[in-house]
C-alpha cells in the first residue's frame, strides 16, 4: 500500500481524509484504485482518456511523475493542483 | 424584481434589482472559479452551474438557494477510455417538458438530463455523428453553444456548434442533420462544398411566437431562417460590422431581434469605441443603434455570446448584457433606454435573467 496525500477539494471528496493507503502498481492504477474507494473523486485527478488533469500533478516520494510511473508499497504519493493551473488574474 | 445570474471568470454573482436600475450583489458561488454559465431552471427554481476549475475540469453543480449548498450533477463526462476528454459546459437550457434540460459543452456535445440537472447522460446521435472527424474548433474551442427548443414540443432541436454549423433534430436528439444552407463563409474557399460543416456560427435563437423563425449571429454576419433552421438569409445588412457573438429576441415579437456588433474578428471590441445595441423590428430589413445610457466614448468593451439575455416581452422587454470588463447593463424598456445595473464584476462570461 501507498500513502496518497490530497488537499483542498480533492480531500474533501475523499471523506475529508488527507492520507489515503491505496494499493496500485503504477500511479493510474492507484488513483482508479481512489476513485473506487471515493466516487466522489471520480473525474477530479484523471479524465476520461485516464490522463492526469493537466494542471494537476502528483509526486511520488518527492519526484514528479506520469501516469505509468510505478509506485511500491510504502511510497508516499501527493496530488496536488500545478502553479500553472490558475486562470489568471 | 429581478434576477440576474451573472457568470464570471471568478464566480457566480446573483444580482436583483428593478429593471433600468442598479442591481445589488446578493451572493456569490465558486469564488475563483471560472463559471461558464448559470441558469434557474424555470419548473423547479434550481439553479444549475457549469463550473471549470482548471485543476479539476468541467462540472456542473446544482443548488435549490446559490447563497446555499451546491452539489455535483452527476454524468457530465465522455466516455470512459476513449481519445476525448470534455473540456468546457458552455450552455444549459431547460428543456420543453418537466426536467428537462440540455447543457452543451466543448468538444462539440450535448448532454441531456430528464430529472432537473441531477443526471446526465450524453446525446449519441450527435456523439456519433458520421460528419465528426471534419469538426474543426473555433477559437474558443469546439463549443456548442446554442441549443433552441420549440415551444411546446421536446421532439423539435436545434443546436449550434463553432465551427460546425447548425444542427436540427425531429426526434428528440436521436439523430441529427445539417442546417446551414445559405450561409456564406468568408473564410473559406468560394468553391467549398456544401457538405462543409466547418461553420462558425456564434449564436442563435427561435422567436417563441413563430418557431420556424430563427436568428443567427454567424463569424461574419446575421442571418435569419424562416423554415426552422433549414436555410438562412442574409440580414446584415445596416449593421456597422458583420461580427459579434451575442444575439436575443422578444419572445412577444418575432419580427424583433437585438445584437452587440464588435469591430471585427481581428478587433474584438465595440465598434467606433461606442456600446450600442442594434435593434430590428422588421426581421431584419432595418436595424437601429441603441445607445442611450450607455458608454459612447472610449469603450473597447467585449461582449460574449452567452452573455445577453432578456426577460418579459413586447413594451416590457428587459434586457441585459455583461462584457469582460465586468460591467453590466440593463434596460427596463425594450432596448430604448440602458443603465449600468453592476460595475467592477470579473470579467463577465454569461448573463441570464428572469423576473421573479
Amino acid at each position: 500500500m501507498a500513502v496518497v496525500r490530497l488537499r483542498g477539494p480533492l480531500k474533501r471528496l475523499a471523506g475529508d481524509c488527507s492520507e489515503q493507503s491505496i494499493g496500485g502498481a503504477t500511479v493510474a492504477e492507484l488513483l482508479r484504485a481512489l476513485e473506487a474507494e471515493h466516487p466522489a473523486l471520480e473525474g477530479w485527478i484523471l479524465d476520461e482518456r485516464g490522463l492526469l488533469r493537466r494542471h494537476i500533478n502528483v509526486f511520488v516520494n518527492g519526484e514528479r511523475v506520469e501516469e505509468a510511473a510505478a509506485v511500491r508499497d510504502g511510497d508516499r504519493v501527493d496530488v496536488l493542483p500545478a502553479i500553472s493551473g490558475g486562470c489568471g488574474p | 424584481m429581478t434576477e440576474l445570474l451573472v457568470g464570471t471568470k471568478k464566480g457566480l454573482f446573483v444580482l436583483e434589482g428593478e429593471p433600468g436600475g442598479e442591481f445589488e450583489v446578493v451572493a456569490r458561488a465558486f469564488a475563483g472559479e471560472p463559471v461558464e454559465y448559470a441558469v434557474r431552471e424555470p419548473g423547479s427554481g434550481r439553479v444549475l452551474a457549469s463550473v471549470t476549475s482548471p485543476f479539476y475540469g468541467p462540472k456542473i453543480f446544482f443548488a435549490e438557494d446559490p447563497a446555499g449548498e451546491w452539489t455535483q450533477a452527476e454524468g457530465v463526462a465522455l466516455p470512459s477510455g476513449g481519445d476525448a476528454a470534455l473540456e468546457r459546459i458552455w450552455t444549459i437550457v431547460p428543456g420543453e417538458a418537466d426536467g428537462l434540460v440540455y447543457a452543451g459543452g466543448d468538444p462539440g456535445v450535448l448532454f441531456t438530463s430528464t430529472d432537473g440537472g441531477t443526471t446526465w447522460e450524453l446525446n449519441r446521435g450527435l456523439w456519433e455523428h458520421p460528419t465528426r472527424p471534419k469538426w474543426q474548433a473555433g477559437g474558443g474551442g469546439l463549443c456548442l453553444h446554442s441549443i433552441v427548443p420549440w415551444p411546446g414540443d421536446p421532439n423539435r432541436l436545434a443546436a449550434a456548434i463553432s465551427a460546425a454549423g447548425v444542427w436540427l433534430s425531429d426526434d428528440g436528439g436521436a439523430s441529427w442533420h445539417r442546417g446551414n444552407e445559405g450561409l456564406v463563409p468568408n473564410y473559406l474557399p468560394e468553391d467549398t462544398p456544401d457538405d462543409e460543416v466547418g461553420l462558425c456560427v456564434h449564436r442563435i435563437h427561435r422567436a417563441p411566437a413563430r418557431p420556424e423563425r430563427m436568428f443567427l449571429q454567424f463569424h461574419g454576419g446575421v442571418y435569419r431562417s424562416d423554415d426552422a433552421g433549414a436555410s438562412w438569409t442574409s440580414i446584415a445588412d445596416g449593421l456597422p460590422s458583420d461580427f459579434g457573438f451575442p444575439l436575443a429576441i422578444d419572445p412577444a415579437d418575432p419580427d424583433s431581434a437585438y445584437v452587440i456588433p464588435l469591430t471585427a474578428d481581428t478587433d474584438r471590441v465595440t465598434p467606433d469605441a461606442r456600446v450600442r445595441v442594434y435593434e430590428t423590428r422588421d426581421a431584419g430589413s432595418t436595424w437601429t443603434p441603441r445607445g442611450e445610457g450607455l458608454p459612447q466614448e472610449h469603450a473597447y468593451l467585449t461582449v460574449l455570446r452567452e452573455a445577453f439575455d432578456w426577460a418579459g416581452s413586447g413594451e416590457r422587454l428587459e434586457l441585459y448584457f455583461g462584457a469582460t470588463s465586468g460591467d453590466v447593463f440593463g434596460s427596463g424598456d425594450a432596448g430604448a433606454s440602458w443603465a449600468a445595473a453592476a460595475e467592477r464584476l470579473p470579467p463577465v462570461y454569461s448573463v441570464t435573467a428572469r423576473t421573479g
